[in-house]
């Protein structure tokens, strides 16, 4: 027996019993104070579940606020004890109870035969995104298993993230294992069926919590391409600061140099050395705002040869919850001569970083994106209930209302009628009202 | 001037929207600016029926087809071919015709101001009178017999409700104004029958209802002898240029000249260019009758002559309908219970003239159909002798002039049976000056007796406000007062000096006394009746003749006997006594009417008497209308019938005047002199209970109508159709299946499955109830029964699983 | 690491017990108290499949159970105080004016 079961099997038997007990006791205070042992057990097993964040608003709002409005309620009616019981319903408690235990046999029963666990847990197919460092090919079609993810992606650019295909996963009895996949990277000069590079990768599927996440460095010149893998790391760092990562995409190894003083040369700090062409190096999280002004690319080994400046710091940025990848690599300047000019530059491809599961900061970003629309809801909901409970406790709302008495009693029509017209409208012994008899006038012949 | 023509859709337009301000905004702008806007929209009408005459006779008298912008294909009917424009044409005839509505019609506007002050419906008046405008000139003006239709309806409109303007007067005369309108309009209905059957014999027969078609030269026979004239002045002049030392390559010129003028204008002088259905009716009905044509029915066909003969007598129902001639002519004394203007201007210058008019049009129709032209002439010329007899017997000073319009009719119609067309015309435009004249005056008149009969009994209180035409003043007398008979008129001579002198210039006009206009006119047709049964071995010809000789020895007898009765001798009555001249804004267009009367007969003055053609002119009116009537030819002037007629009339006025003159006018008590004499006696009652005409008819068509009517309403309808049919079959088989439905069916089925259901469910819930008992731990244990039940439900599959 | 199964059948036991509290207290806050329990016990499977799927929406769901019960407690006690101003009880079993 694992420590994580002992404390399941020691929180659980404490919950359960707090609610048992809840059930038991005559005392409503009682009831109250044992519904919140059973939280604070509830939110014990939130924390083993990975959910902090629930496990702290558990025991504030639930455990802590609404608990004590139940305790202010009872204490403020005085009804912790209810009077004789009634003997209206005896035949209840036994439906009841047997009711609520077939209730529990049955999702018991659905629950072991379900066989959650062995359900297989969940998998990350590998995402990849694939940056453009091709010294000369300039824009390029990107195709991934066939499929084109990017149409002209030119030099220094980076596709999106694209999720391939989930690689098969077989498990059997818990025991996880992957074969992984291969996928197909084409790369086209753009705009043409003429292959560049087609590159076999296989990539896996992951069942931790880990991004599983790659960048292909697409680099060396057209008529040698090559493609490199770098596992991109995306988890969220410490506070307030960022990743970075090195890739040398370039035809000779680099040094990064930190000339962190002018004037002392004895100050400056190699950030990184002898940095070989396609590979990559992953730093220590950096913190956010770092003047990266002072850095610099140098030749391996000879840090007066600096090929180039990281000196915009519009560009070159360390970024709070960002994981860069800072690919150095040259570009083909046509600058007149046959073959023109290689320029060193350095490409920063930026990711955010993945937030932390069950934590604050993922919630937070999980509530204010994609369930945005159901907090707005839910702050009406409790304006509306706060608005609710102040009309239900007004005194006068249960008053009975003053009645108006009279009631307006229905006329006869002619009466009516007679209010309007000014006259009485039935004579007495008159059975039909009649217009007053005209004057006849008889038609007289033409002619004198 | 070419634009003029343009305007002619507005000549229509400007009386209507003068109608519509005064319908609507009329009763709220008081009467002076009604009055305004309505004799302004018939001012600008005579103004732009003046500008069209200009064109017309600086344009060689061209007619023109003018289509308004809008409505211009006004019934289309493809798959028949039938296509009738809203084409306006504006030709000689149509412009005499505008010439003679809107200006005698503008002066009778005026006149109205004056004479409907202080009535209550001021304003409506004028709106009707604009209304009329507006359907008379679309009558003259519309190129097509379905204008001329919808014109001839919407006057006969306005004349209904003119006619019974006065339709609230109280004592029974109300009645009498609204049965008179009624009359007008049944009897107009029988007109109108005939006129639309002609339409559609017109239509069936030629395919179109176009008088002619834009293009066409109304009258080719005209056109080709002024062509003819031209080309001889022209030789003429060339061969007074050949003796001239002219130069060579001047001639040269000229003629090069002419080709050009030639190739740029092609002028016809005939109508051969264009195919024969395409020609308007009349075109069409000229080559008919030069080919031969067979007109087909369907089952039968007839010879085209026939149709002919058909389509005019048609066409003479319509006619004696609308210009009151026998036997329809019993609604225009009626109709003299409207206000007097509307009596000038509708039912004596205007409107009644509409069925001369259409004659007129048609006189090639006419000049073709012998049959119903001499037809034609007996009714008119026995309208006219008939009518004229029944004046002298009556005492309403507007009915004899009703009598004598309706005879001075007769002479027009009678005109167009001996083929006197510009006669007619002539007749028609004099006629329609000294007979508003007459009845202006006789408005005068009676508006001066009404002032009077209020001056002579409101001596007391004198009320100014206005004086209505009711006589409703004084609702305790006994005896209504009639301000229109003459038996209560007399010496009137000085009370209204000028309405006296322009009546008297009126009477003799209308007497044909030289030389005033009726004087022309009447010789005119005089002599084309004689020339008539003389040339043309007509006995039509010498019956009318003799006919209308009688009937004007009548019309001055009855003219001069109003004179006497009216205007001379002492007053019989307070009112006449007292009566005032009346204001002068209808004292002008008296003056101007008298001035019109006088001179009117001028502009067709006869060739060669006492040298007046080389002051006015000779026959213009005549050669005017030739150009778009095709028979129109001018009569010579015959010496004796003139000196005859004139010697008839100045006869029968020195008899009147023998007989009622010198204070003789009426004698013992209020008796006609000729009623009391023996030997004449049965004679006038004759004509003054008007011949038993109202009442032949009544014996004749009335009665048994009515009797014909009642049978169909009280036995028929009533006894037969509500008392037995309704009562017995429908009623009582109605009543037969609602027994049958009622009780087994609706009781037994319907009611006793309704029942019940009701019952079963108010039984299951009274069961059913109990569960309800308001307890929430009862409810909650329902709830979790449900609730294990679904959860079973949606597990089922896992134990079925699990099992197997 | 404790298995999923072990928490959702503690969650199924809570929630039973829940389900019994309802029906046999009478005392109205009692009752209010049972239903929290019942949507605790909801919450820790809700819980325990988040992290069964690797997925943080259940803890959302969990989040927003929470606000809605207190949204829930606020108006039911509100209800019950209203109740006992009028009948001076919150036993349940004596409101009963809507039988049938």
């Amino acid at each position: 027996m694992t420590m994580d079961v002992a404390l399941f099997i020691t929180v659980g038997v404490v919950a359960v019993a707090a609610a048992v007990m809840m059930l038991l006791s005559e005392n409503a205070v009682h009831s109250a104070l044992f519904l919140i042992i059973n939280f604070m057990g509830v939110a014990f097993l939130y924390l083993m579940l990975d959910a902090p964040f629930l496990t702290m608003i558990q025991i504030a709002v639930y455990a802590g606020a609404i608990m004590v409005l139940f305790l202010f309620v009872i204490m403020l009616l005085g009804a912790e004890k209810l009077g004789e019981p009634t003997r209206q319903f005896r035949w209840l408690a036994p439906v009841s109870l047997a009711l609520a235990l077939a209730f529990l046999v049955i999702t018991s029963i659905a629950i072991i035969q379900g066989r959650i666990d062995l359900q297989g847990p969940a998998t990350q197919p590998p995402a990849l995104r694939v940056v453009n460092a091709l010294t000369d090919a300039g824009a390029v079609d990107v195709y991934l298993n066939g499929e084109r993810v990017a149409p002209a992606l030119p030099f220094g650019e980076a596709t999106e993230y694209t999720v391939l295909p989930a690689a098969a996963v077989v498990a059997v009895d818990g025991a996880e294992a992957d074969t992984g996949r291969e996928y197909t990277l084409t790369i086209n000069a753009a705009g043409t069926d003429t292959a560049l590079m087609t590159s076999p990768l296989v990539l896996a599927s992951r069942t931790d919590r880990q991004i599983n996440a790659y960048t292909v460095v697409a680099h060396g010149t057209s008529s040698a391409p090559q493609a490199s893998l770098v596992s991109d790391n995306l988890e969220t760092t410490d506070n307030r600061a960022g990743r970075l990562t090195l890739f040398n995409a370039f035809e000779r190894p680099v040094d990064l140099w930190n000339f962190r003083s002018e004037t002392n040369p004895d100050d400056d700090v190699a950030v990184t050395t002898d940095l070989a062409p396609g590979s990559g190096v992953e730093l220590a999280a950096i913190p956010e705002n770092t003047d990266l002004r002072a850095w610099a690319f140098t030749e391996a080994g000879n840090k007066e040869a600096v090929l180039f400046r990281l000196n915009n710091p519009e560009v070159y940025r360390i970024r709070r919850d960002e994981a860069q990848l800072l690919v150095f690599a040259g570009e083909h300047i046509a600058d007149g001569t046959e073959q023109g000019s290689i320029r060193p530059v350095a490409l920063p491809v930026a990711s955010r970083a993945a937030a932390d599961f069950g934590g604050p900061h993922g919630a937070g970003e999980l509530l204010f994106t994609r369930y945005m629309l159901p907090v707005q809801l839910l702050a009406v909901l409790l304006l509306v209930a706060m608005i609710g409970a102040i009309v239900l406790t007004h005194k006068e709302t249960f008053q009975p209302r003053r009645r108006d008495v009279r009631r307006r009693v229905a006329q006869p029509l002619t009466t009516a009628i007679s209010a309007q017209v000014g006259q009485d409208v039935l004579q007495p012994g008159e059975e039909t009202p009649r217009l007053p008899p005209q004057e006849d006038e008889q038609p007289q012949p033409v002619g004198d | 001037m070419e634009t003029f023509p343009q305007l002619v859709p507005l000549i229509v337009l400007i009386p209507l929207v003068g109608m519509l301000i005064n319908l609507f905004a009329g009763p709220r702008l008081g009467e002076r600016a009604v009055g305004i806007i309505g004799s302004t929209a018939a001012g600008l009408s005579f103004l732009i029926a003046v500008l069209l005459y200009l064109y017309l006779i600086n344009n060689d008298y061209q007619a023109v087809v003018v289509n308004p912008p809008f409505l211009n294909a006004w019934i289309t009917i493809p798959s028949g071919g039938t296509f009738i424009p809203w084409q306006m044409r504006v030709d000689t005839l149509s412009v005499t015709m505008m010439l003679v509505v809107t200006g005698v019609g503008t002066l009778i506007h005026i006149y109205a101001i004056g004479y409907m002050h202080g009535d209550p419906r001021f304003a409506r008046f004028f709106s009707y009178l604009n209304l009329f405008f507006v359907f008379m000139l679309v009558l003259v003006t519309g190129n097509n017999f379905l204008m001329m239709f919808v014109g001839w309806e919407g006057v006969g409109l306005c004349s209904y409700l003119l006619i019974g303007f006065w339709f609230d007067k109280t004592r029974g005369e109300g009645w009498k104004n609204s049965n008179a309108a009624r009359k007008a309009m049944i009897v107009n209905r029988i007109g109108d029958f005939g006129l639309l059957m002609a339409i559609f014999l017109i239509f069936w027969t030629f395919g179109t209802l176009d008088y002619f078609t834009p293009g066409e030269i109304a009258n080719p026979h005209l056109a080709e002898e002024l062509a003819h004239e031209a080309e001889a002045e022209h030789e003429a002049e060339a061969a007074g240029e050949i003796g001239a030392p002219a130069e060579g390559n001047a001639a040269e010129a000229v003629t090069e000249g002419e080709a050009e003028h030639a190739a740029a204008t092609v002028v016809y002088t005939n109508n051969d260019h264009i195919k024969t259905e395409q020609l308007g009716v009349f075109g069409q009905t000229e080559r008919f009758l030069e080919e031969g044509h067979d007109v087909d029915f369907g089952p039968f066909s007839l010879p085209f002559e026939t149709v002919l003969v058909l389509i005019t007598l048609f066409m003479l129902l319509g006619a004696t309908g609308k210009s009151a001639q026998i036997p329809l002519f019993i609604w225009l004394p009626d109709a003299m219970a409207g206000p007097t203007p509307v009596s000038a201007l509708i039912h004596a210058a205007t409107m009644v003239t509409a069925g001369v008019y259409m004659m007129v049009r048609s006189n090639v129709f006419y000049h073709n159909a012998e049959l119903t032209s001499l037809v034609v002439a007996l009714i008119g010329a026995g309208t006219a002798i008939v009518a004229g007899f029944i004046a002298i017997g009556q005492w309403d000073i507007k009915r004899v002039l009703a009598y004598s319009t309706i005879s001075q009719l007769g002479f027009m119609v009678a005109a167009v049976g001996v083929g006197a067309y510009s006669a007619a015309m002539f007749h028609l435009v004099t006629h329609a000056f000294f007979k508003a004249l007459l009845f202006l005056g006789s408005g005068s008149v009676i508006h001066g007796m009404e002032h009077g009969h209020h001056h002579a009994h409101d001596h007391a209180a004198h009320d100014d406000h206005g004086h209505m035409k009711q006589a409703d003043h004084h609702p305790d007398e006994d005896k209504p007062f009639d301000a229109q008979d003459m038996r209560n008129m007399g010496g009137l001579r000085h009370r209204m000096p000028v309405t006296f002198w322009t009546y008297l210039i009126g009477t003799l006009a209308l007497a044909g006394i030289f030389p005033f206009a009726g004087f022309w006119s009447k010789d005119e047709i005089l002599a084309d009746s004689w020339l008539a049964g003389l040339f043309d071995n007509n006995v039509g010809g010498y019956i009318a003749f003799a006919l209308l000789l009688a009937a004007a020895f009548f019309t001055a007898f009855y003219m001069w006997r109003q004179m006497e009765l009216v205007f001379f001798g002492q007053p019989r009555t307070a009112a006449a006594e007292h009566a005032p001249e009346s204001a002068p804004v209808m004292l002008v267009p008296l003056i101007v009417l008298a001035f019109l009367s006088l001179m009117g007969g001028f502009i067709n003055t006869p060739a060669n008497v006492l040298g007046l053609d080389t002051l006015f002119g000779a026959h213009r009116l005549t050669y005017f209308l030739e150009h778009s009537v095709v028979n129109a030819h001018a009569a010579e002037f015959q010496l004796p019938i003139a000196l005859g007629a004139l010697a008839l009339a100045v006869v029968a006025i020195l008899l009147a005047r023998a007989i009622y003159g010198a204070g003789h006018a009426l004698v013992e008590g209020s008796r006609d002199p000729l009623a009391v004499r023996p030997e004449t006696a049965p004679v006038w009652s004759l004509a003054n209970a008007r011949l038993y005409w109202d009442e032949t008819y009544y014996r004749l068509f009335e009665g048994p109508f009515n009797r014909l009517s009642r049978f169909l309403a009280d036995t028929l309808d009533w006894s037969f159709w509500h008392d037995y049919f309704h009562n017995v079959i429908i009623g009582k088989g109605f009543n037969g299946i609602g027994q049958l439905l009622a009780r087994p069916v609706d009781l037994g089925i319907v009611d006793g499955a309704v029942n019940g259901i009701g019952r079963l469910a108010r039984w299951s819930a009274g069961r059913l109830r109990t569960v309800q008992t308001g307890y929430v731990r009862t409810y909650a244990v329902t709830v979790l029964l449900g609730v294990v039940l679904v959860v079973v439900l949606l597990l089922l599959p896992l134990f079925t699983r699990a099992g197997g | 690491m404790v298995q999923t199964e072990a928490y959702v059948i503690l969650s199924a036991v809570l929630f039973v017990l829940g389900v019994m509290g309802v029906l046999l207290k009478r005392n109205a806050i009692l009752v209010y108290m049972s239903v929290e329990l019942m949507l605790n016990a909801a919450n820790l499977a809700l819980v325990a499949f988040a992290r069964q799927w690797n997925q943080m929406d259940g803890q959302m769901f969990v989040f927003f159970v929470m606000t809605v019960a207190a949204a829930e407690v606020a108006i039911g006690l509100a209800l019950i105080v209203a109740i006992f101003r009028t009948k001076r009880s919150t036993n349940i079993d004596q409101l009963h004016q809507m039988e049938g």
